[in-house]
Parts: structure tokens; C-alpha cells; sequence
């Protein structure tokens, strides 16, 4: 298990008085939750193996109430954990003993659409699901699909940079991400971005994506709609190994052809969703393809007959296209209800986040294969073929004393292998404390000490999610800048 | 003064450029061709750091869609290796090196990152900052460092790609960038209307967007921009949106996406040819290249408030502009005996609608006297001096080159 920190005793003493003050920064009489009750539902997210209770937990309404809560915790010392729904897989909204919550979930005005410059202006705890829920009547839809789209709000949208299945063609959050209005850790109120695209001055926009609740509170988010496409629909394919499924893609790509997404799932993966949502997929293949293209009817026809002829040549063993909204559904039901499943055939699962480069995907399921069976777990791989992101999902049983820590275990060997094979520890959940300690694999010390002396820069007093992101050995926390031998020489 | 130029071949030789320029206190100018040093705030160096010497693509992968250049490799040169493979950059970066003087076609990869350079394309794929998936930079303590990698989904860490780019060389002289590519586009069309003023060019380039045809670009040159750039036919104004795909798709959108457009208007189309070379002149400021010496700014704002915002400026300033990104993207040259470049006008108009403004060309007396970028909230410059401090503790790189201590 990942270690937490040590909670402050002087914070847990005076708890009271902390809370008491906060009471005094909000005006609902319900904003701010210290009944240890009310607390509970704040103690975890969807990375459940992790427990904390929080001092209390606030929800602000406005951005004026979340700067006066900001600038009280900095001056008071107090450390501040932001929270969007709870859905993160990689404990990014677990809390601290000595840490309040500020939750986003009172704020969801919707601030301004406008389809003639294509934004819309919110609060950030708005859902991801609920932005194209306002804006679809008029055939528009925001792009980044991330599989909790039900629950997960723009402000953990933001705060992660979330994907989703879709963004092989539309991009990410930060691709889709024009401004924020955003509180610091001081309490000042700043813009960056707007309507208008790319930033004056560095990059703060982009930096801030991504950052985990690390650097400030998102309080007003401009997002990019876009115009829905006449229609998409997709093909099935299977394959009898997952090599040539992987030359298959490689061939539509280099084609010229960019699918909006190409979904991939290996054999376990299959066997388990059809069972839970008989999709009627193919049981016999070792590798499943779905491949969606958008456009108008013919289009679509035109497009997926391309994608047929080039396919052929890898002799699938299995083709299916659909040919009408109801058979894109059946499709994608197996697909989109995969965790679901995997939850049913096994008590517990831990869903993994890495990213390899695309040609790498046989040679990555071979090695976490002989992984999964080192420690005697099974495993599914789900994959989205068209970025290189993969989750293979471990499945275990906490119930079995040591089995989780195992489990996580297995975990780090998998993530391990994808930096090995030139990918990344995570390409879409985050690092939260989950991966912490391992982002040793991927940067070197220079890099994390770079990296954490950018916070500083935010955060100086190390308050915000302090104990997320990078490993709490050598963090410089509340300490000095480590002086490199450069540094040390000039100052001589 | 003589001004030495150091010419690093490798990576460790940048290391150790910038490590004696720390302890021979000496900061140091960055440069790549050079093609863009009249571009920000002058610097007072007498070290410049030319990057041009590391060429090379460094790995390319056409079948997992990335290629990493180093930061030397030319634009042109790196757009050649992708050409091979029927691949591009997808931000289509521009040259901007021919606003400047010689005959451009001085850009390098290293320039198109710090520089952030996007293209036409910008409006509808995205950014330079949104396809530099890897980027490696040597920051002001001489320490080779790395952002992101080769992949295109990664949220491990802070996004040092994304702070990089467009930082120009302040943070960090960047050694190597890694790109996400995509293969061209099967063929392309423009559709032109004529003769519209600024006002009814951009509702009908909204109009395009809010259509699910996907243009991939939308421009609008009044009347003497469009006779710099030439080969669309007639005098006058010209509103252009770009169309990609296959032949037939292409057929069926160029017509169905009139039915999106107001009524009335006067359409002509640019067969493929014609239309990549029009776009190239848009890509490149082909209306605003030397010699033409008058102070030049790039403007974004949202793309309704474009023509309003240029009427605004019009009314006290002598200007010739175009439009890109569906109006919200302005090439805006001021006549020569506007004081300040027109930025005692410019720049309060622009933040009293939205959006930011870059002084491109000006003579060095105007640039040292007037905020060549965005001028920036309080909180904002301490937090952007705070990550210079943090990347250059000693003022090592391009000192002062963006904002006063960035």
C-alpha cells in the first residue's frame, strides 16, 4: 500500500475552530459538512483500497467563496484537497486526515453558451455528460467521452486531463479546454485563456491541466462544443491474434483513414462482457477490434467499405458491420459495460492506466501476461488502439489477506513495462497516490525536484494535495530547494 | 562589443554552454536559424546559443504516428522526411521567418515549439501545443531534462511539452521535440466567396462551423490582402473555408455545407492545387512579408468579436489586416508613423474585449519600450517570474525576452 503522511497534530486538535471559521467563509447553512455521517461519502473515490476521513468538507457556491476559503487555509496552514465527483481510479480526491475537502458539487451554473464562437462558460461541477446534455438539442456535443461521462464533473475533468474512448479524433480535455477561471493558493482570482485560442504568455493553461488539484481550484471553465457529425457507426472485427489485429490498425491508419475510435479487447475481456451483455461478439478470437467512423450515411458506407478492403488482407475471422443505429448500439453495449462485467466476474478489480506506443501492443499483452501469471492473477486488456492508452484490469480478491497488495503490486510491474517499452505510467486516470512511487521509473531525480519546485511556485506552503503525484520520499515538502552543483558553485 | 555564437553539436555541448554562461555570468541569447530574432523583447547579450547545428530526425515511426526532430532540423526539412511517409504535421506550422527579412524559410523545429507556431489548421485540429507530445530542453543549471515522450495520451507528471512551447526559450533551450503526425488529408477543396465585408465574412465562417462538415480552415482577406496573395481570382475581398478528405466525401460536403452558408452569397471553388498554395500564402503572412516594414501584431480573440475589434483599432490607426481562424485569428500592419506601434491603442482594446496581442514586428526601440506580449495580471507575472526563477534560477536563458525578469 502507499504510504500516507503523518497527519498534523496541531491541524487535528483544532479541527473545531477550523471548521468554525469555514462556516463563517460560506453562506449556505449546508456548506460546510462536519457531522462524521455526512463526512463518510468523502473518505474515498473510486480507488476504494484508499480510506481517509477528512477534518470536514466544504461546498462552496461561488468563486468568491472558494478564493476566501483558499486564502483562510494558506494564512492558517491548513492543507486542501479539491474534489469533482469521486471517480478518479487513482485516488486523486482521496483525502487527508488534516486536510479539508472542497468540493465542486454546488457548483453548476451554466454561465453561457455560444455556438456562434462554439463555447460554453460554466461552473465546473457540471458533469462531463451533462455539457452535451445542454448543448445537443442544437446538435452540438463536447468531445472528450471519459467512461464515468455519468458522474464525473469538468472540475476532475480538468484536474486530470481526462480522455475517453472518442479522443483519437477530438483529443483529450486540454485539447478541448479554451479557459478557466481559476482560484490560487493565495486566494487571488485569475483568467487564463477565454473564447478566444492559445494563451498571451506562457502556457499556464496547459500547465494547470492535468495538475492533479495540485496547484489551484478551478472555479469557471470555457470549454470547446463542437458541431455533432451526421451520424457514426462501427465494424466489428476479430482477429486470431492480437499482432495482426495491431497490423490491421497500423494499415487503416497509414491509410489515411482516422477512425474516431478503435477499441480493442483481448479474449478475457471478450468472454467477460459478452457473458454480462451478450453483444453477441465472437468468442473464438483472440483480439476484438471496434472501429467507428462519422459522417453522413454514405459516407459511412463509402468509409467502413475502405476500411473492409483493407482489413481483408488480414484475413479477420470475424466481421461485422453495423448498418443502422440499433446494431452500433448492440456493438458498443459489450464494450462500454467491459468494467461492469469484469466486476462481476471478480469480487475486486484494479483498473490500470498505461500508454505504449501503438506498435508495441503484442509484445506488451505477452510480457503482462507471463506478469499476471507470476503472481497468479488473471488478467483483461482493454485498449484503445488508436493512442496506445492500455487498461489492463487485475483481478483479485480483497478478501484474501495480502492479495491486494499483491495485486498492486502486479500493477506496478505492468506500468513499469509500458515505460520500458516507451510509453508512460498513465495516459488518462492520473497519477493521484495510486502511481506516486513509481514515478521514479519514468523521471529521473532532476525531473521530479524540477517538477516539485513548479508547485512551490503555486503552492508555496506545499498545502494543495500535498501527498499525491510525486513520492513523499525526498519531497522537499516544507524544505529548501535541494541546490544543484551549478547552483552551489555560483553561490560560492 | 563583439557578440560570440556558440554552435552546440550535441547535447552536452549545450550543457556546457549554459553552464559557463552561468558561471561566466554572461546570459545568452537562443537561437535556431535566427530567422525570428526581431521577434520579442531585445535582449542585451553577448552570448547568442544558435541551435541550427543540431539537425537530424532523431526517431520516426510513421505506423504509431510520432517523429522527434532535433530542435535544428529545419521546418521545411522536417516536413520533407513526414512528405515521404504521406504525413504532416497537422497544426501546420507556419515559416513566419519571411516577415523579417531575406527570403525566410529559416524555421526550425526547436523555433516552431518555442514560438508555438500553428497554422490555418489551428482553428479546427488544434495547436503546436497540442501535438508536441515530447519535448527535451536543457533548463538554466545546464541539467538535460525531459517532458512527456513519444505517446500521445499521458498525463504523468505537470505537462512541461505544453509549458514549453511557446515559452520562447526562456524556460529551458529545447534539444529535441517529439510531434504527433497524422498522414495527409486524400485531397482538398476551397470554397471562396467574394466581396464580403469583414462584418458578413465571419458569420459565414460561425455559419461553416455550426455545419457537420468540418472545415479544416476558414480565412478572410479584405480586398488587399487577397490581391498580395493572388490565384483567387477577381479583385476584391475573399472569404475562403478549407475542405479535406476523400474525393467523394469532399464532393458531398463542398455542396451540402452551402446550405449552412447565408443566402446569397457568390461561391467559386480552388481545386486541390490551388488551394494548398492559397493556404500557404494565409500560413505564411504572405500579405505582410518584407519588405514591407510596417509594425506588425497577431491578435486572438473570439471570432465574433474580430471585425468589431479591427473597426475599433481603425478608427484611430492606419491598418491593413486578414482574418484567420474564422476571424478570430488577426494579422493586423500599422502604418509607419503611428507612435508605439499603435500599442497605446491596440492593447486597451483588446482586453476590454478578450484575448491577447503580439507586437511580431516593430522596430527594436518600439519592442524595448512597449510589452511586445500580453501584458499580464499581477498574479499572473509573479507566478510566470516564479517559473522562470524555477527553470532559470540565473537569468542564463534569453533574460527579459518575454516579460521584465522572464
Amino acid at each position: 500500500m502507499v504510504a500516507l503522511p503523518e497527519p498534523d497534530a496541531e491541524i487535528l486538535a483544532a479541527r473545531d475552530e477550523i471548521l468554525n471559521d469555514l462556516k463563517g467563509l460560506i453562506a449556505a447553512p449546508d456548506g460546510v459538512i462536519d457531522h462524521p455521517d455526512e463526512i463518510k461519502p468523502y473518505e474515498t473515490d473510486a480507488l476504494t483500497a484508499y480510506k481517509q476521513t477528512p477534518l470536514g468538507v466544504v461546498l462552496p457556491e461561488t468563486t468568491a467563496e472558494v478564493a476566501a476559503v483558499m486564502k483562510y487555509c494558506h494564512e492558517r496552514g491548513v492543507k486542501v484537497v479539491a474534489r469533482g465527483a469521486g471517480t478518479s481510479l487513482a485516488g486523486g480526491a482521496l483525502p487527508m486526515a488534516d486536510a479539508i475537502v472542497i468540493g465542486v458539487s454546488k457548483m453548476i451554473d451554466i454561465l453561457d453558451v455560444d455556438y456562434d464562437n462554439r463555447t460554453i462558460t460554466l461552473q465546473p461541477g457540471v458533469t462531463n455528460l451533462g455539457v452535451t446534455d445542454i448543448v445537443s438539442p442544437d446538435k452540438f456535443f463536447y468531445a472528450p467521452d471519459p467512461s464515468s461521462q455519468l458522474a464525473c464533473t469538468i472540475a476532475g475533468n480538468i484536474g486530470m486531463n481526462s480522455g475517453g474512448a472518442h479522443c483519437l479524433k477530438y483529443g483529450v480535455t486540454s485539447n478541448n479546454l479554451m479557459g478557466v477561471e481559476m482560484v490560487t493558493t493565495t486566494g487571488d482570482i485569475v483568467r487564463l485563456g477565454g473564447k478566444h485560442l492559445d494563451a498571451g504568455g506562457l502556457d499556464l493553461l496547459g500547465l494547470i491541466t492535468g495538475s492533479e488539484g495540485t496547484l489551484g481550484m478551478v472555479t469557471e471553465a470555457t470549454l470547446r462544443i463542437l458541431h455533432s457529425p451526421e451520424g457514426a457507426r462501427p465494424i466489428l472485427y476479430g482477429f486470431e491474434t492480437s499482432a495482426v489485429a495491431g497490423e490491421c490498425v497500423d494499415a487503416i491508419i497509414s491509410s489515411g483513414i482516422i477512425p474516431v475510435a478503435i477499441e480493442f479487447m483481448d479474449k478475457p475481456a471478450i468472454h467477460a462482457t459478452e457473458r454480462f451483455a451478450h453483444a453477441g461478439y465472437p468468442l473464438d478470437v483472440e483480439a476484438l477490434l471496434i472501429i467507428e467512423v462519422e459522417g453522413s450515411n454514405d459516407e459511412i458506407d463509402t468509409m467502413l467499405g475502405r476500411i473492409q478492403k483493407i482489413a481483408a488482407d488480414f484475413k479477420p475471422a470475424y466481421e461485422r458491420v453495423a448498418k443502422s443505429a440499433a446494431e452500433s448500439l448492440a456493438i458498443w453495449k459489450g464494450r462500454k459495460s467491459a468494467f461492469g462485467a469484469i466486476g462481476r466476474i471478480s469480487p475486486d478489480y484494479f483498473c490500470m492506466d498505461g500508454t505504449i506506443p501503438t506498435g508495441k501492443l503484442p509484445e506488451a499483452l505477452d510480457r503482462i501476461s507471463s506478469i499476471c501469471d507470476s503472481y497468479g492473477f488473471e488478467v483483461a486488456n482493454i485498449f484503445h488502439a488508436g493512442d496506445g492508452n492500455l487498461h489492463p484490469l487485475i483481478l483479485y480478491n480483497a478478501n484474501e489477506p495480502g492479495e491486494t497488495e499483491r495485486a498492486e503490486e502486479c500493477g506496478g510491474d505492468i506500468l513499469k513495462l509500458c515505460v520500458e517499452l516507451g510509453g508512460c505510467l498513465t495516459g488518462e486516470h492520473g497519477v493521484g497516490v495510486e502511481k506516486r512511487d513509481l514515478m521514479v521509473e519514468q523521471f529521473t531525480p532532476a525531473e521530479l525536484d524540477l517538477q516539485r519546485r513548479m508547485k512551490r511556485v503555486f503552492d508555496p506552503k506545499y498545502l494543495m494535495n500535498p501527498h499525491k503525484v510525486f513520492p513523499l520520499v525526498d519531497n522537499p515538502g516544507l524544505a529548501g530547494p535541494i541546490l544543484s552543483p551549478v547552483q552551489m558553485e555560483a553561490a560560492e | 562589443m563583439t557578440a560570440a555564437v556558440l554552435k552546440p553539436g550535441t547535447v552536452a555541448d549545450v550543457q556546457d554552454a549554459i553552464r559557463d554562461a552561468v558561471m561566466d555570468r554572461v546570459p545568452l541569447a537562443i537561437e535556431g536559424g535566427g530567422g525570428l530574432s526581431g521577434l520579442g523583447r531585445p535582449m542585451q547579450t553577448e552570448r547568442t546559443l544558435k541551435l541550427d547545428g543540431l539537425t537530424g530526425v532523431v526517431e520516426y515511426s510513421p505506423s504509431e504516428l510520432y517523429a522527434t526532430f532535433r530542435a535544428g532540423e529545419t521546418l521545411a526539412d522536417a516536413r520533407a522526411a513526414l512528405a515521404e511517409k504521406r504525413q504532416r504535421l497537422p497544426f501546420d506550422p507556419p515559416d513566419l521567418t519571411g516577415l523579417y527579412g531575406d527570403a525566410g524559410g529559416l524555421a526550425t523545429m526547436g523555433g516552431v515549439v518555442a514560438a508555438a507556431l500553428s497554422g490555418p489548421s489551428r482553428v479546427a485540429v488544434g495547436a503546436a501545443r497540442d501535438y508536441v507530445v515530447g519535448v527535451g530542453f536543457v533548463d538554466g543549471q545546464g541539467q538535460a531534462l525531459k517532458g512527456g515522450g513519444r505517446v500521445m495520451k499521458n498525463v504523468t507528471g505537470y505537462d512541461l511539452c505544453k509549458l514549453t512551447t511557446g515559452a520562447f526559450g526562456t524556460l529551458g533551450a529545447i534539444t529535441d521535440a517529439t510531434f504527433k503526425v497524422l498522414p495527409f488529408a486524400n485531397s482538398e477543396v476551397t470554397l471562396l466567396a467574394h466581396g464580403l465585408d469583414d462584418a458578413a465574412a465571419q458569420a459565414m465562417m460561425s455559419a461553416a462551423f455550426k455545419s457537420p462538415f468540418e472545415p479544416v480552415g476558414a480565412a478572410h482577406l479584405p480586398a488587399t490582402a487577397a490581391a498580395a496573395i493572388g490565384g483567387v481570382g477577381g479583385a476584391g475581398a475573399v472569404t475562403a473555408l478549407r475542405l479535406e478528405g476523400f474525393p467523394d466525401s469532399l464532393d458531398y460536403r463542398t455542396n451540402a455545407i452551402r446550405s449552412f452558408l447565408p443566402a446569397g452569397l457568390e461561391l467559386t471553388e480552388l481545386e486541390a492545387e490551388p488551394s494548398a498554395a492559397f493556404w500557404e500564402g494565409v500560413r505564411d503572412v504572405a500579405p505582410f512579408q518584407a519588405p514591407d516594414p510596417r509594425a506588425l501584431w497577431r491578435i486572438s480573440t473570439a471570432p465574433t468579436q474580430g471585425p468589431k475589434l479591427v473597426a475599433e483599432i481603425a478608427q484611430s490607426l492606419e491598418v491593413d489586416v486578414f482574418y484567420d481562424w474564422a476571424g478570430g485569428l488577426i494579422w493586423l500592419a500599422v502604418a509607419g508613423d503611428a507612435p508605439n506601434a499603435g500599442a497605446d491603442v491596440i492593447r486597451p482594446l483588446i482586453t476590454a474585449q478578450g484575448g491577447h496581442g503580439t507586437l511580431m514586428r516593430a522596430d527594436q526601440s518600439v519592442r524595448a519600450a512597449v510589452e511586445v506580449f500580453e501584458p499580464l495580471a499581477a498574479p499572473l507575472l509573479q507566478l510566470t517570474q516564479g517559473l522562470k526563477r524555477t527553470f532559470d534560477p540565473f537569468n542564463a536563458l534569453n533574460a527579459g525576452h518575454m516579460y521584465a525578469a522572464v
